[in-house]
């Protein structure tokens, strides 16, 4: 069984775990390493697709230009696209809040391969330091499952690892840094819709130092935006996502890599309004397990754990990259989920947490031979959302038959 | 590079789980 051949692996001997580790990294690195090569000689554009981290690279040069809320603009950030590319473009929309173009505007400074260097380096190694002082002796078991999800963040040069870093950092120092936490969960400002959930959680442990760390960061963060990009900044980061929600109404973005209930009602033919409706029900699910897990679960860790694993369920805007997160959830749930769930649970939630985080990129592969085909690209089937929901099905199981083991010793 | 004993030695597991990731590895730079 999955289960079995993974969990063996912590009581493998120190040489061998590391072996474990090192083949791992050898694989980022070799991602990372051979990306940056393809952007030296090649530039961020090949073969008319553009990858992701060109729009990070584009705003951050904005910001220096002094016309980064053009970049909202959508025909706008296509002819800068068009500019940075010698006419190539590629559907890219630019919808982060002004603090994300901020914090990459010394990128700008940097020819397009060494920016991409430097902040897959920075962010990545953030994440796994986070990973490891929460995973510890299941450290191996959870890169292995995140792997595919690691590795497609790298391959686009996507924001995944900052974001798991962030929420990493805001689990560990819960309970004895509360303000450090606060502070990492402000951060997360930059994509708002994936910290909702441990949000919640902070609100529902009352946990009011965090919350006040945090919203004094979004406030100060927001005010040095202010400063330096002008009032109007917000009324064009505002635009830039109401013009971005009637491209994800439209179909436009690829659905097959979107993690969420309404990304797979989408993609399976429903209407906006029944995807919709659809991501409603997932959302209150989420809430309502993240709920049951503090008032019934094992511990707060695991608590906490849910509240991660939902922060990917709330929003219908979210991606497989975005996935790093699910890798922080698994480290915080596994001690108390490998006590409360069966060997076959287990299992299925590890395959599925794999799945979920390669299933894009095998699409990928697979659609690669016909790239002109945009209509098949959006209505591929998307699979990840589901994926997910069944892991937080299992975790509500692990929920109930701890609450009920509590029911028999009370 | 990795001197194991006996009780150490890759087994069928170890070497599957190590082919899935230098695969996905290659998929991602062949793809992405």
């Amino acid at each position: 069984m999955l289960a079995i051949a993974l969990e063996k692996i912590k009581d493998f001997a120190p040489l061998k775990r590391a072996a474990y580790v090192r083949v791992i990294l050898a694989g980022f690195a070799a991602i990372v390493l051979s990306k940056a090569f393809r952007f030296f000689e090649h530039g961020f554009w090949e073969a008319g697709q553009a990858t992701d981290f060109a729009a990070f690279h584009i705003a951050a040069q904005r910001v220096w230009l002094g016309d980064v809320e053009l970049a909202y603009q959508f025909q706008w950030f296509m002819k800068m696209q068009a500019e940075a590319s010698a006419g190539a473009t590629g559907f890219m929309p630019w919808t982060y809040p002004p603090q994300f173009a901020l914090l990459l505007s010394p990128l700008a400074l940097l020819p397009g391969w060494a920016a991409y260097l430097l902040f897959m380096a920075v962010t990545l190694g953030a994440y796994l330091a986070t990973l490891r002082e929460i995973a510890k002796n299941n450290l191996e078991l959870v890169l292995i499952l995140t792997f595919p999800a690691i590795a497609v963040t790298i391959g686009g040069g996507q924001n995944g690892f900052l974001t798991g870093a962030l929420i990493g950092l805001t689990c560990i120092n819960v309970e004895r840094r509360p303000y450090l936490s606060g502070i990492a969960l402000g951060a997360m400002i930059i994509k708002p819709h994936l910290a909702i959930a441990v949000g919640a959680y902070m609100l529902l442990a009352r946990r009011w130092s965090v919350i006040a760390a945090a919203g004094l960061t979004i406030i100060l963060t927001s005010l040095v935006c202010t400063i330096v990009f002008g009032l109007s900044i917000w009324g064009a980061w505002l635009e830039g996502v109401r013009e971005s929600a009637s491209f994800l109404d439209e179909g436009r973005y690829p659905l097959f890599r979107m993690i969420s209930t309404y990304a797979m009602l989408r993609a399976a033919g429903g209407s906006s309004t029944i995807a919709i409706w659809g991501q409603a029900v997932a959302t209150c699910f989420a809430l309502g397990t993240l709920l049951l897990s503090v008032v019934r679960g094992p511990s707060s860790r695991f608590a906490l754990g849910v509240a991660v694993l939902t922060s990917l369920m709330i929003s219908p805007y979210a991606y497989d990259y975005d996935l790093p997160i699910a890798g922080v959830a698994l480290a915080l749930l596994l001690p108390d989920f490998s006590n409360l769930a069966t060997q076959r649970e287990r299992s299925l939630t590890y395959g599925l947490l794999a799945f979920a985080g390669g299933y894009g990129l095998l699409r990928t592969a697979l659609l690669a031979g016909d790239p002109g085909d945009s209509a098949g690209r959006s209505l591929a089937a998307s699979v990840s959302g589901p994926a997910l929901l069944v892991v937080l099905v299992l975790v509500l199981r692990a929920i109930l038959r701890q609450a009920h083991y509590q029911g028999l010793e009370g | 590079m990795f001197r194991f004993k006996s009780a150490e030695k890759l087994n069928a597991a170890d070497v599957f789980i190590l082919a899935a990731i230098a695969a996905f590895a290659s998929i991602v730079i062949l793809v992405c």
